[in-house]
């Protein structure tokens, strides 16, 4: 066995390399704080090598999940059916509403002359794994840089915003729900148009901000992506206003997170600005000094 | 001989794999984009384990490691989660010769308050470098489902791996061939 100086040597490596680890940590935290990107590049370099042989766990857990919740609803069956007869009767009326709507809008826009923006594509793909945890409510879809996935693209389920891709793997990507503490998305709440910020603060239902004029809103309008920033396309629905026992404006989410399995990224590039004057108006701006200008035009 | 130095690593691997599938049942959507819920640290539990009843199996590196992996995948502070881990399982592993003769109440409380502990610590650190962090409340409510995780994972150890405090003397001692 080892002898006693052996020992204490190796008490003293092991201090040596303890304190090294220590500095390492902090090395590496600091980094975090400091080029946050290079570090959510490791990440995903990381989420890209280890998940997707964890596929397969991904599908039999989503399984067991819905055998339960149907079990739920096999329960309470009749109240359901109840329920649905009721909700079908309403939505009756509210496909008569659309498809005048719709027809009006048709009118409207064949008098306007609109054009209606280029239809937008998306790619589909499903969650692998989601990141339990308070310090981010995101997840880790099995589509990536391969499949035109790009950062900061938008992702939906068949409704609403879920959420935004950030970090793009070659076969994996990360979106943050709009739940996460980072989210921010721009929007604008409908009737009213007034403009807004979600951000996520760890509960199902986001908060409001920077609303201009709160008291013009009331709870039901519904809230779309205004599209400033030029990162999320407008006009994707996010979900309604509701108001907390607080007083607070906050959003009830179109997206149904609970049953969240596929996911649609879009693939949007932001219109062009127009940022430079016309040459056709104004040919030679710097060579006219303001005080020559023609004034007889 | 070459037995001798063979198992202590396959033991190591053992314990490892076990850590990650902790890990990946803590990321696996079984109930995917549920806010608010709160999943057990379970690789923590696993490395208090471990390093409890075997401290020469789970060297510095591995748990440095596991850390470090966690804090990648969870989206956790980089390097803050690992430092965490690392520290609590260095204290425990000086623990380990005194907790062995104690009943397992005592270990879990040591466990309990070293969880607390760290916490806080790391919500100080987050709040002193202007990082952004949930609030204290969701990170103690992780704290505490991991409390209440680290009995379950103690009884699957005991039991369905059959690890407990050896009586003898030199397999409690922390130093082994295999140094981080």
């Amino acid at each position: 066995m080892a002898t006693p100086t052996e020992k204490e040597l190796l008490q003293t490596t092991r201090q040596v390399v303890l304190g090294l680890l220590v500095v390492l940590c902090i090395a590496l935290f600091v980094l975090w704080r400091i080029d946050n990107p290079r570090v959510e590049q490791l990440r995903m370099a990381l989420a890209d090598r280890f998940l997707p042989a964890f596929d397969w766990t991904s599908r039999p857990a989503a399984t067991a999940t819905r055998i339960a919740q149907d079990f739920e609803s096999y329960i309470r069956v009749y109240e359901e059916n109840e329920e649905l007869r009721r909700e079908l009767q309403e939505m009756r009326g509210w496909r008569e509403a659309a498809l005048q709507l719709e027809q009006r809008n048709a009118r409207l826009r064949a008098l306007n002359n609109v054009r209606v923006s280029d239809r937008l594509t998306f790619v589909t793909g499903e969650v692998l794994t989601d990141t339990g945890g308070p310090f981010s409510q995101s997840g880790l879809i099995n589509i990536g840089a391969e499949n035109g996935v790009q950062d900061g693209a938008a992702a939906m389920d068949g409704l609403g915003l879920i959420g935004r891709v950030s970090g793009v793997g070659q076969r994996t990507a990360r979106i943050i729900y709009l739940t996460d503490i980072n989210s921010r998305v721009p929007v604008v709440v409908l009737p009213s148009g007034l403009r807004g910020i979600v951000s996520g603060d760890n509960s199902p239902n986001p908060t409001l901000d920077f609303i201009e004029a709160p008291e013009r809103l009331q709870p039901g309008d519904r809230v779309m992506t205004s599209g400033d920033g030029a990162v999320l396309p407008p006009d994707l629905l996010v979900g309604a206003v509701v108001r907390d026992a607080e007083g607070r404006l906050r959003l009830r989410l179109a997206a149904d997170y609970e049953r969240l399995e596929f996911v649609r990224v879009l693939d949007f590039e932001a219109p062009e600005t127009v940022e430079d004057v016309g040459s056709l108006v104004l040919p030679e701006p710097p060579a006219l000094p303001p005080e020559r200008l023609p004034e007889g035009n | 001989m070459e037995e001798l130095t063979f198992k202590p690593l396959l033991r190591s691997v053992l314990m490892i794999l076990i850590a990650l599938t902790g890990l990946f049942l803590m990321i696996s959507p079984v109930r995917p984009g549920v806010i608010g819920g709160v999943a057990p640290d379970l690789l923590a539990c696993v490395v208090f384990f471990w390093v409890l009843r075997r401290p020469s199996h789970v060297n510095i590196g591995i748990i440095f490691g596991l850390g470090l992996t966690a804090d990648l995948l969870l989206g956790r502070p980089t390097g803050l989660g690992a430092l965490a881990l690392l520290l609590m399982s260095e204290f425990l592993r000086g623990q380990s010769a005194t907790l062995r003769d104690l009943h397992f109440v005592f270990e879990w409380v040591v466990v309990i308050a070293l969880l607390l502990a760290a916490t806080v610590a790391q919500h100080l650190v987050l709040w002193l470098t202007f990082a952004p962090t949930p609030g204290l409340v969701e990170q103690l409510a992780v704290t505490l489902t991991t409390a209440l995780a680290y009995p379950v994972v103690a009884v699957f150890g005991r039991y369905a791996l059959g690890l407990r405090y050896s009586k003898r003397r030199f397999m409690a001692s922390p130093h082994d061939e295999d140094l981080g």
